[in-house]
């Protein structure tokens, strides 16, 4: 009988003892929901000021800027210290800091293939807002990213090339100087 | 003889706190989304259209009106900043020994032309083949607005600052075009 009730009693503080443990295992999670949510109001308000279609390309060093005008979505010409890319297609290489010749109209300045490319880029823009019942009208918008250390030979002929090829509405990338 | 524990001691007691599970599970995943697709490195754009020649007679017109207007010319070459405009003595700005453009004192030769003729809203600049972009985008800084110390400087509230809404103020010659292409 003892026996019996000092092994019901045994059990009973093995029971607490067991809901002691288990109460000092249990994780925290307030503190880590506190964390989440601070990060995500965080992320929440730079979100939506931040237009998200605009990437950065690749082995490209953007210069800083004083402006705060935001990106505008629109077609993209990527100019690398190796590369013009229009569109993430390639359309010339750049060797020794310049365009070679070959990729040159008989002006010296007009990039054949950017011509070629940035019309087509034009009549299907007008194509599409033909089609479309909004009347719109085609603006020659075009947003350069060019590489900060770039010489301006070589962008004078990439902006010359959009200028006859009607995308006057040249707008320059740039990286938001911190003024802080 | 210890009783046997009743059964409905053993029935599971419902939760008395809130559930946070399924919460953590939703800020996790929205934060996953917007890690993804927030754009981290803050891009702003700068307006450089091309020069045209005026051709519709509402062009024509505008032209003719902006004959009040002073027209400036920013040439940038390796060494030196020139700065033209009509009715005015230019001013060159020549690269200092440490190889820097001496941007302030151009920034201040640009306040005063404002100060001439305050309608006047454009600039053209014409950077030579060899001019770095980094330095041509300086230049472009430089004359676009007003900076602090500047007379007619307004200072913006925290609301403004560093918001696409604050380059109504402080404008300078907030339109610049390339030319020489």
């Amino acid at each position: 009988m003892t026996g019996g009730s000092g092994g019901g009693g045994g059990s009973r503080s093995g029971v607490k003892r067991r809901k002691k443990q288990h109460g000092s295992g249990e994780l925290m999670i307030a503190s880590m929901l506190d964390i989440l949510m601070a990060v995500l109001f965080f992320l929440l308000k730079n979100y939506s000021t931040v237009v998200t279609d605009f990437s950065v390309g690749k082995d490209i060093s953007l210069p800083y800027s004083s402006s705060l005008a935001p990106p505008t979505p629109s077609l993209q010409m990527v100019v690398t210290q190796q590369a013009i890319i229009l569109d993430d297609k390639e359309i010339a290489p750049i060797v020794n800091g310049d365009i070679p010749k070959q990729f040159l109209h008989g002006d010296g300045l007009t990039i054949t293939k950017l011509f070629q490319e940035l019309r087509a880029q034009k009549e299907k823009t007008e194509y599409i807002q033909k089609k479309s019942d909004e009347n719109n009208s085609f603006t020659g918008t075009i947003v350069m990213q060019a590489d900060k250390n770039l010489n301006f030979n070589v962008l004078k002929k990439v902006i010359y090339t959009a200028g006859v090829s009607d995308f006057v509405m040249l707008k320059l990338a740039a990286l938001k100087k911190d003024n802080g | 003889m210890a009783r046997k524990p009743s059964a409905a001691s053993n029935r599971m007691k419902p939760l008395e706190g809130l559930n946070i599970a399924p919460l953590i599970d939703m800020v996790t995943c929205l934060m996953f989304f917007l890690l993804f697709f927030a754009a981290i490195i803050p891009v702003v754009i700068l307006d450089a259209p091309l020069p045209k020649i005026a051709s519709t007679a509402a062009e024509i017109k505008q032209a003719n009106e902006d004959k009040n207007k002073l027209e400036i010319v920013v040439d940038v070459n390796e060494t030196t900043i020139n700065v033209k405009a009509n009715g005015v003595a230019a001013k060159s700005f020549p690269r200092g020994a440490d190889g820097k453009y001496p941007y302030v004192d151009y920034h201040k030769h640009m306040v005063a032309l404002k100060k001439m003729r305050p309608t006047t809203t454009d600039v053209t600049l014409v950077p030579t083949d060899a001019v770095v972009y980094e330095t041509f985008i300086e230049v472009m800084d430089y004359a676009r607005e007003l900076m602090p110390g500047d007379e007619g400087y307004q200072q913006l509230g925290p609301e403004l600052q560093g918001k696409p809404e604050a380059m109504q103020y402080n404008r300078l010659f907030p339109e610049m075009s390339i030319g020489g292409v």
